[in-house]
């Protein structure tokens, strides 16, 4: 019997539940995209990595201990007479040096081809056992000749035939294309771009004249690779180790997956954003729809139906709303996922494809979620539905009193505390889990935040009403009043708003905390008048040949070229990065002060800064356990410390260390100072002219330098808004629920304004009035959340750099405008719905 | 039918209703009329005939009755004539204006200026003060009121103490109160009361209906009322039945036994 009053109301309701299902459908599908993203794009990755082990079992290469230089790419290289050894090993059928390092090609237009992103790879041809198909051509064969991937080929339009330029360790240097390949069975390249030169070009540019990057060997029948990689790793030495193919392509698979696993945990925050915002809606639907049915449910229980029956009667409807939303969510979670595919190709990030793959683990999850905050939302509405008095069917007034707000002051307080709390453990570091520690206290606050702002509706929607009311008249004034007459209603429909306008607000905050903290920074420090870098944007920094520095010493007007990279190292089992030069050429460009010990750091010493040093309890002369990337476990000398600087970071080693312990002695940075009388865009140009060579290598001043860190916080506060976007959508339906479900209760009333002579466009009016008021409201608690959010955050990084607090006021209020535009447009179909109204039929409604 | 003698009876008025509008014309100055108004509601097998062919003419300056047992069409009738609904076929005139030929827009203003209204229930704002219900249609028009009837017409209902209230906050004969001295506030050419005491106690019910014949004694105004209560129906100058869809008869300064007498009549 309850089932069938539940699907009847269901039915009744289809509109009103329709955009409360929407609002399950938005949260759901962001969650379903992601998971249905990360879910297609890791198979794809594991498709790509493991074709190369059909053919391979075994792969050695230099020993890391862990990520050891900025680029993440440098390993030891190999030298021939490993391979020579590896041959020798019994169960080994067939073994081969394999050469992979850095090769980009220039695109006809002068600049890298691929650009950021994917790497640019150069390979030995044919040094790989796996499967590089020619597709045109044949394989290069002298020092001036490459093969290029087909992707790439397509991409530039080069073809056999073409001079080609192609900048590796050195300058970019002119190639003959001489055949195009395909990559692996499918082509696909991931947006890594391919050039393939004859090994001993290869070795010289890539590696290391007669080393190779590893060795791969296959195995004899009846050999496991297992078995195999114990027999050769017996035989090479120390440095180096033996790993199965399998391993090795896990390894490099685990790179991937771990970026994209914080991806998936980056774009899923959003999705779950957007079904606690989704909980507020669905929570004010089934409110409205259960105050609307007072009578209904009063007779329900008048004959005879128990409490327990009509909680289960509400719940049902939800069960039916929460499960049909999921459902819809997933398969526009599917079509989500392709369009962040497209989204990643658009910013030249090309992944491999593969058909979408739908986990049933997604589809739990997806179902879960929707399904499990549908019931929770609805679960307080159908309580207060079951306690609804049989007396109440016989009752005119169908409005319930009043309830004291009493309870919710102290629950909302004490959420508010809690929320707080947690926020300032977690920003402090000092819990176990952070993330979760900020995500909870956060959520608590928002709780917090729409428990009690039911108590300051009236007055603040008062207020921002009267200024409507003296320039609009009685519209405005019955709107100001339609927004105050409830508020419990107003506060859940504006606090969907509030928590989406909060983190954008937030978000606002921190990028100009960022922005002035690095403008500040740069204002005080960098003497470098100049910065040499490769790459940039996204993934790790590119490196390249310190000989680079020379040539830019080389120009008039320059005092000094200073090259300077990045590597990691572990201290006390902690792994932190350190700035890699020499210290006294170093100290100009950086504006370093020692504050004790030498201005030089020898084999196995480090400087640090003065915050590091008391942190640590370091002086100058202690000492501290430290492991490098090859493995190396070292005693490290503070050889002194350095008043703190943005520049150099907490860390700085010398170069020996670096040169011992680090494979490949690359840069990734060369800072330049000029002479205090050349004139800088002289200087500028002669530099730009010695570095044509280099395509990947951009020169920056300290103004593009700022502006570059400038446009990267846009970026990001870009793209976190652009997908807080999705919250506030979500915000705009539940306005469109609630003032659609009102107008929908308040019909008698409206057909009584109708009838004493208000005009369509004046009721239009007055709800669009209420809904603007609905949505500053929102904003309003929003931003004051927001900004103390910001200023938490911001204090919990001041001693990461981000010292400066900077509230964007004009970027804020224009959100507050753009939070009124959202309540006119949400006015528009509710509005709309009311004008049609027939007057008549209006009045006669019971 | 039965025709008792009623005491003064209006001997123009009395008997048999008039059929044509030059008859309902030549009885004196109107402030609104029916005439051969039709309502239908549906179609095929559905079809209801609400009003079977009205005409009817409302003197001004008099407090009009139109009375009929449930379905008898009389709440059809009064929204036609207040411009709340359309006929299917005839004309109605408030004063001049045709309103057959208005469009929403029009109807909603001649509603607004020229026509009251007193509902049977949930005739207030509930947003809104008492004053500020009172007010509603001039504040909706964007005219001010005339202060000096304002007071006339608050101190007439009584309701001074009670302006700054909200309807949750007064009684339901205050609210009926305050919906009349809307009704009256904006000096419209008629005020329609649809079932006014309805909802009332009889010594609230009296209250309102003095109100709205004092109204028309001391002010002038011309009032509708519908009301299916005899009781009711005697406050009223005149009244017109109404049985299936058409005025059956009518009956000037009407008593409450009078009216009940030909009520039975009706029912028959």
């Amino acid at each position: 019997m309850i089932t069938r009053l539940t699907l009847k109301n269901l039915a009744a309701h289809k509109l009103r539940l329709g955009l409360t299902a929407l609002a399950v459908v938005l949260g759901t599908a962001f969650v379903a995209g992601t998971l249905i993203f990360s879910g297609t794009t890791d198979k794809a990755f594991d498709d790509l990595f493991s074709e190369g082990t059909h053919t391979v079992d075994v792969t050695v290469q230099g020993r890391q201990a862990f990520a050891g230089s900025a680029d993440g790419v440098a390993v030891k290289p190999v030298p021939a007479s490993v391979l020579d050894e590896v041959r020798g090993v019994d169960g080994v059928a067939e073994a081969r040096g394999q050469i992979t390092g850095f090769a980009a090609i220039v695109g006809r237009d002068g600049k890298i081809v691929g650009g950021n992103g994917p790497p640019q790879l150069g390979i030995g041809w044919p040094s790989s056992l796996s499967d590089y198909g020619l597709v045109t051509g044949r394989g290069p064969a002298g020092p001036h000749e490459i093969a290029i991937d087909s992707v790439t080929a397509e991409k530039t339009g080069y073809t056999t035939g073409d001079q080609v330029k192609v900048v590796a360790k050195g300058p970019a240097e002119p190639y003959e294309v001489v055949g195009v390949f395909k990559v692996g069975a499918s082509g696909r390249t991931g947006g890594v771009t391919y050039a393939a030169f004859d090994p001993a070009t290869a070795q010289r540019l890539l590696v290391e004249p007669g080393s190779f990057s590893g060795i791969v060997a296959k195995a004899a029948n009846g050999v496991s690779p297992a078995e195999l990689a114990t027999r050769v790793g017996a035989v090479v030495p120390a440095e180096y180790e033996a790993i199965t193919a399998q391993q090795a392509a896990d390894d490099a698979a685990g790179g991937v997956r771990e970026l994209l696993g914080f991806l998936s945990t980056f774009l899923l925050t959003f999705g779950v954003i957007s079904i606690f915002v989704g909980s507020f809606i669905i929570f004010n639907t089934f409110s409205m729809l259960v105050a609307q049915r007072t009578r209904d449910l009063a007779l329900l229980r008048a004959v005879g139906a128990s409490r327990r029956q009509v909680t289960l009667s509400v719940m049902g409807e939800a069960l039916g709303v929460g499960l049909l939303g999921s459902i819809a969510g997933l398969l526009a979670g599917a079509g989500l996922a392709v369009g962040l595919r497209g989204l990643f190709s658009a910013f030249g990030a090309d992944l491999p494809t593969t058909g979408l793959v739908i986990a049933p683990s997604t589809v739990v999850w997806t179902l879960a979620v929707g399904v499990t905050v549908t019931l929770v939302a609805a679960y307080f509405p159908a309580r207060r539905a079951a306690k609804t008095p049989p007396v109440a069917a016989l009752r005119d007034d169908v409005a319930t009193p009043a309830r004291s707000l009493r309870a919710r002051a102290v629950a909302g307080g004490l959420s508010a505390v809690v929320g707080a709390a947690l926020l300032a453990t977690g920003l402090a570091g000092d819990g176990g889990n952070p993330l979760a520690l900020v995500g909870g206290g956060a959520l608590l606050v928002f709780l917090a935040v729409a428990m009690l702002s039911p108590l300051f509706a009236r007055p603040v929607t008062r207020v921002l009403g009267a200024p409507l009311v003296r320039l609009f008249g009685t519209t405005a004034r019955l709107g100001s009043g339609n927004a105050q007459r409830n508020p419990r209603r107003t506060s859940a429909t504006a606090a969907a708003l509030m928590i989406g306008m909060a983190l954008i607000a937030t978000v606002s905050v921190l990028a100009a905390s960022m922005t002035a903290s690095i403008d500040k920074a740069l204002d005080g420090s960098l003497g470098a008048d100049f910065q040499v870098s490769a790459g940039g944007g996204f993934g790790p920094p590119g490196s390249f040949d310190p000989s680079v520095a020379a040539a830019l010493a080389a120009v008039p007007g320059v005092r000094s070229a200073t090259p300077m990279t990045y590597a990691q190292v572990k201290l006390d089992n902690e792994p932190v990065f350190a700035a890699v030069g020499d210290p006294a050429a170093l100290a100009g460009p950086f504006g370093l002060e020692m504050e004790s010990g030498t201005l030089a750091a020898g084999a196995d010493e480090i400087l640090v800064d003065a915050k590091t040093a008391k942190a640590g309890g370091w002086t100058a002369g202690s000492t501290v356990r430290g492991q490098y990337a090859d493995g190396a476990f070292a005693t490290i000398r503070i050889a002194g410390v350095f008043a703190d600087n943005p520049m150099a970071g907490s860390y700085l080693m010398g170069e020996a260390t670096h040169a011992a312990h680090y494979p490949g002695s690359r840069v990734s940075t060369v800072l330049v100072v000029k002479e205090p009388t050349a004139d800088a865009a002289a200087v500028r140009k002669d530099l730009d002219a010695s570095l044509a060579a280099y395509p990947n290598l951009t020169l920056q001043d300290q103004s593009d330098i700022k502006e570059q860190a400038r446009a990267s916080v846009g970026q990001l506060l870009t793209m976190i808004t652009a997908l807080l976007v999705l919250s506030i959508v979500i915000a705009i339906l539940g306005i469109i629920n609630t003032l659609a479900l009102s107008v929908i209760e308040r019909t008698r009333e409206i057909g009584l304004l109708r009838a004493v002579g208000m005009g369509r466009r004046q009721l239009r009016r007055m709800i669009r009035y209420e809904s603007v008021l609905i949505s500053v409201f929102g904003a309003l608690l929003g931003i004051a959340v927001g900004i103390g959010f910001g200023w938490a955050v911001q204090r919990a990084l001041a001693s990461q750099g981000i010292d400066v607090l900077s509230v964007p006021a004009a970027q804020l209020g224009a959100y507050l405008a753009a939070a009124a535009l959202v309540g006119v447009l949400a006015a528009v179909w509710p509005a709309r719905r009311a004008a049609r109204m027939d007057v008549l039929r209006a009045i006669a409604t019971q | 039918m039965t025709f008792p003698l009623t005491t003064s009876v209006n001997r123009d008025l009395a008997g048999a209703a008039p059929t044509t509008d030059d008859e309902i014309r030549s009885a004196g100055p109107l402030a609104a009329r029916a005439v051969g108004v039709t309502k239908v509601y549906g179609t095929g097998d559905a079809r209801v005939s609400a009003l079977g062919g009205v005409t009817l003419g409302i003197p001004g300056g008099r407090f009009t009755a139109i009375m009929g047992p449930s379905g008898s069409g009389k709440s059809t009738l009064m929204h036609c004539l207040a411009g709340l609904d359309t006929v299917t076929d005839g004309k109605v005139f408030v004063g001049d204006v045709e309103l057959t030929r208005l469009d929403d827009r029009r109807l909603t203003r001649l509603r607004r200026d020229r026509i009251g209204f007193v509902f049977q229930s949930f005739n207030l704002i509930p947003t809104l003060t008492a004053l500020e219900n009172i007010t509603l249609p001039m504040d909706i028009a964007g005219v001010r009121p005339d202060p000096a009837w304002l007071d006339t017409v608050i101190d007439t209902v009584g309701l001074r103490p009670r302006l700054r209230h909200r309807p949750s906050e007064l009684s339901g004969g205050q609210q009926q109160r305050v919906a009349c001295a809307r009704a009256l506030a904006s000096k419209p050419e008629i005020i329609f009361a649809d079932e006014p005491t309805g909802n009332l106690d009889s010594r609230s019910g009296a209250e309102v209906l003095s109100f709205l014949r004092n109204s028309v004694r001391e002010m002038g105004q011309t009032v509708v009322m519908v009301t299916h209560d005899p009781v009711a129906a005697s406050y009223a100058d005149l009244v017109v039945f109404l049985a299936d869809g058409r005025i059956v008869d009518q009956l000037a300064d009407p008593t409450a036994e009078g009216v009940l007498e030909r009520m039975k009549g009706l029912d028959r």
